[in-house]
């Protein structure tokens, strides 16, 4: 496996807040790659740092053997990389096609962009369906497949996927996550933040934990699934998934007495 | 003393000391009239400071209303030989009746075209001075007398006039402070963080930008009455363009967010012409004073002021290290404030509803009840319309056809402030806190339901307005330690985790004093630790009597809290009924569910 993405003791932040404190980690070519964490815990940072959006204060990043860490933002992506950020952040005016196309910004063959085009909307039919329609009415999850078919207009080599599950239906966290599968399947290799835990780690190769800023815990993700500090604190403890159902059933009776 | 009210004592004492040992460090009658310039240019920037910098009107046409003043000043004094304190409050008068009449529609306005409407104003006063008799043409009007106040005080002397235009300067900038830390700034502080979420608390922004309007023309007013004494004459070119854009620079170069700001930045403006007079470089003045400008804004992005405050934070400040006291929810009672249940059957009555955004119907025809004192959750996949459920019923977005009702009273047509303003609260799926105020601010905010006192108990601080405040924080410190944060007052949003924003979020919501509380997905984001506080929050805050609907995704919070559960799909109710009798609905686990959740139930 040769490492596309590596980060060595990369600390970042904003302004005189510290958040990453010496960051190293490796993402390998058609891997995907979870990063778990707490709201806090520096997941969305470290994205940022990689994209240039926010400087390394230290550390080393490489992409494909090359340092990248003081490039700006542009170069970064013509570089080969694509975020697709927290909360989406599509253009919300414009109709699906035209967000796609901003995809494809920096790329000045129209031949190249109409076939990019063609890529995403066989990968996700329901967007052609959408095509001319604004991106703001469509639902969470049909948006969710722009803000992924937006970033792979560009044809990164390497994928950053921030919080996907993020106000997703139960189901339509399936099927996202199933979607991220057949990306890897096509050759993509993807670096996932996810809070959800457990969706992420039911798809990755590997995985890393963070905590504070810091590489808490790294391997493969069954491994990681499986270890009782990860399962303490990102799976809800040992028990099955109900418990916690259980317990607000328990205050319920006690506070509201029904 | 706070960090805030410190800054406040140490401005005041040095703006003080300034002004009383002008006359002594540079005596003489040019000298005098440079800083009697400063003076009236102050009270004008104070207003500038409201108007642009808290309210965000980009009205520029300020000397407009300086002319208004300046005008009636010099005609009431010289043709009919009126007082000139008198001359000077009725001027003031008429301008802010002037301003009043034209706020409404002006304030539509927005941007640029808000700017151009401002300058055209302004031209057209301009235009009017040069035509009209009485106001003497391009000759204009000589002859003003010296300032008096009702013939029982003269100001026949420069360094007596001198301090009168600073005294009134500092009552200027007395009512910008007093606006600034009042319900009315934070409003508009809350207004340029997050329109929808000032909305959500009730603040009614289009009074409030017309307010700051007027008190700010009837600055510009005063500050030309006072010019016009000054000088002893007016003519169209005294308030001509080069005045409204001093004014604005001045301000910006001040410091635009701060009543002090504007105060220094009338100082700064006029300090650095005289200085380049002092140079003999009259024809690079334009070009030096431009340059100078725009090399103090890249230096200092939000003014003089806004450095020194920053300067000031990190030598004397000693950043206390501030910490949160989290307790667990509810361990801190929260003072009760809903009075006897003397409601209908249901809280809400959604009958009907619809609302289609063009072919896509996204609400089309769905009716529920709301039961008083319930926890009733609205569950869908994604694109079933929850969210424009939840807009319809907050009067975000107005209703197709079908009826909304708030305990047998139709709101499916109201704004919503107006929403807000009977009782109900709400928080957003991506939180909203105005990240331009404090926590404890933010919290604050809730409370604009309930506040009663007048723009002019605001402006001078009356018994009435300060007890309001008081309670308004006592209320906010009681909300916030409730939803277990005490000791986060000073700090700001975004210093807090995501978990403990979303507390305070809800603790500005409960401040509102809500019947009915309405939560788009308040467990996005949250981890199982911060989702079981969630829920223990809002089973207290049910205790309370309030009535609570949400819309939610993890199905452990639904299944474990709600009383009654409603699940749409494609625009339509597809079932409803207490959670078990839900969860085990064929239909409800096709489309939504899915298999995971089949298993478990």
């Amino acid at each position: 496996m040769t490492a596309l993405l590596e980060l060595e003791g990369v600390a970042s932040g904003y302004g005189r807040t510290k958040v990453l404190h010496g960051v190293s980690l490796t993402v390998g070519a058609g891997e995907i790659v979870a990063l778990i964490g707490a709201n806090g815990a520096g997941k969305s940072t470290l994205l940022n740092t990689v994209m240039g959006l926010l400087p390394a204060s230290s550390g080393d990043i490489r992409f494909d053997g090359r340092s990248i860490g003081r490039l700006p933002t542009p170069a970064i992506v013509r570089a080969g990389l694509g975020q697709v950020p927290e909360r989406r952040q599509l253009f919300g005016t414009m109709s699906v096609e035209e967000n796609l196309r901003m995809g494809a910004y920096a790329v000045a063959d129209r031949v190249a962009v109409a076939a990019s085009l063609e890529e995403q909307f066989a990968r996700f039919p329901i967007l052609r369906e959408r095509r001319r329609q604004a991106a703001q009415t469509l639902s969470g999850g049909e948006q969710q497949m722009v803000a992924i078919a937006r970033a792979m207009m560009a044809r990164p080599r390497l994928m950053l996927l921030d919080e996907p599950s993020l106000g997703l239906a139960p189901l339509m966290v399936e099927r996202i996550m199933a979607q991220i599968v057949a990306l890897r399947a096509a050759g993509n290799t993807i670096l996932l933040v996810e809070q959800n835990a457990r969706a992420a780690l039911g798809i990755a190769d590997r995985g890393y934990v963070l905590e504070t800023g810091r590489i808490a815990l790294g391997g493969p993700a069954a491994e990681l699934a499986a270890s009782e500090a990860v399962q303490d604190a990102y799976l809800g403890g040992q028990g099955d998934r109900a418990a916690l159902e259980q317990r607000i059933r328990a205050k319920r009776r006690a506070i509201l007495g029904r | 003393m706070t960090t805030a009210q410190q800054k406040t004592a140490l401005a005041a004492l040095l703006g003080a000391t300034a002004v009383i040992a002008y006359p002594f460090l540079f005596p003489g009658d040019y000298l005098l009239g440079v800083g009697i310039t400063a003076g009236a240019l102050a009270t004008s920037t104070v207003g500038v400071v409201l108007l642009l910098g808290l309210a965000h009107q980009l009205a520029i046409g300020q000397a407009a209303f300086s002319i208004i003043g300046g005008y009636t000043t010099a005609i009431l004094c010289i043709d009919y030989g009126w007082d000139p304190f008198v001359a000077l409050v009725v001027g003031a008068a008429l301008t802010m009746l002037i301003a009043w009449a034209i706020a409404t529609p002006l304030l539509k306005l927005r941007g640029f075209v808000l700017v151009m409407a401002t300058l055209g104003l302004h031209l057209m006063l301009i235009v009017v001075a040069y035509q009209l008799p009485i106001t003497g043409g391009a000759i204009g009007l000589p002859g003003v007398p010296k300032f008096a106040i009702l013939g029982v005080m003269h100001f026949t002397g420069e360094t007596d006039y001198f301090y009168l235009v600073w005294a009134i300067a500092a009552v200027a900038i007395v009512i910008g402070l007093n606006i600034d830390h009042s319900a009315i700034g934070r409003a508009l502080r809350a207004l340029a963080a997050s329109e929808a979420a000032a909305a959500s608390v009730a603040v009614d922004i289009e009074r409030y930008k017309v307010q700051m309007f007027v008190i700010g023309a009837g600055m510009a007013s005063v500050s030309g009455s006072l010019i016009v004494h000054y000088l002893r004459a007016i003519d169209p070119t005294v308030f001509g363009f080069a005045f409204s854009l001093n004014l604005v620079t001045g301000t910006i170069v001040g410091g635009l967010l701060s009543i002090w700001g504007g105060a220094l930045g009338a100082v700064v403006i006029i300090g650095l012409r005289e200085v380049l007079r002092e140079l003999s470089l009259p024809l690079w003045e334009a070009m030096i004073m431009g340059g100078l400008t725009v090399v103090i804004l890249i230096a200092f992005p939000r003014g003089i002021v806004g450095f020194i405050g920053d300067l000031y934070d990190r030598l004397v400040g000693a950043r206390r290290d501030l910490r949160v006291d989290v307790t667990p929810p509810g361990a801190v009672p929260l003072a009760s404030f809903l009075a006897e249940d003397k409601d209908t059957a249901a809280m809400l009555e959604v009958a009907d509803a619809a609302r289609a955004f063009g072919s896509l119907r996204a609400v089309d025809g769905v009716s529920f009840a709301v039961a008083p004192r319930s926890i009733t959750a609205l569950i869908g996949p994604n694109g079933a319309g929850k969210t424009t459920l939840f807009n319809l019923i907050g009067g975000y977005q107005p209703l197709d056809s079908g009826a909304i009702r708030l305990g047998g009273r139709e709101i499916g047509a109201l704004l919503p402030k107006d929403v807000a303003m009977l009782g109900v609260g709400r928080t957003f799926q991506n939180i909203q806190l105005f990240d331009n105020m404090t926590v404890l601010e933010n919290v604050m905010c809730g409370r604009h339901r309930q506040l009663r006192a007048g723009i002019v108990e605001i402006c001078l601080r009356l018994p009435h307005a300060r007890a309001e405040e008081r309670e308004t924080r006592r209320r906010a410190e009681n909300a916030l330690a409730f939803v277990g944060l005490r000791g986060a007052e000073d700090m700001a949003p975004t210093a807090l985790s995501f978990g403990h924003q979303r507390m305070v979020e809800i603790a500005r919501a409960l401040t509102l004093e809500p019947r009915l509380l309405l939560m788009d997905e308040p467990a996005s984001g949250l981890n199982d630790t911060e989702t079981e506080q969630l829920a223990e929050l809002v089973l207290r805050i049910a205790a309370l009597g309030v009535t609570v609907l949400l819309v939610e995704h993890d199905m452990r919070l639904v299944m474990g809290l709600a009383d009654h559960v409603v699940v749409m799909d494609h625009g339509e109710k597809m079932a409803e009924g207490p959670s078990d009798v839900v969860r085990a609905d064929p239909r409800v686990i096709e489309a939504y569910l899915g298999r995971e959740h089949d298993s478990a139930a």
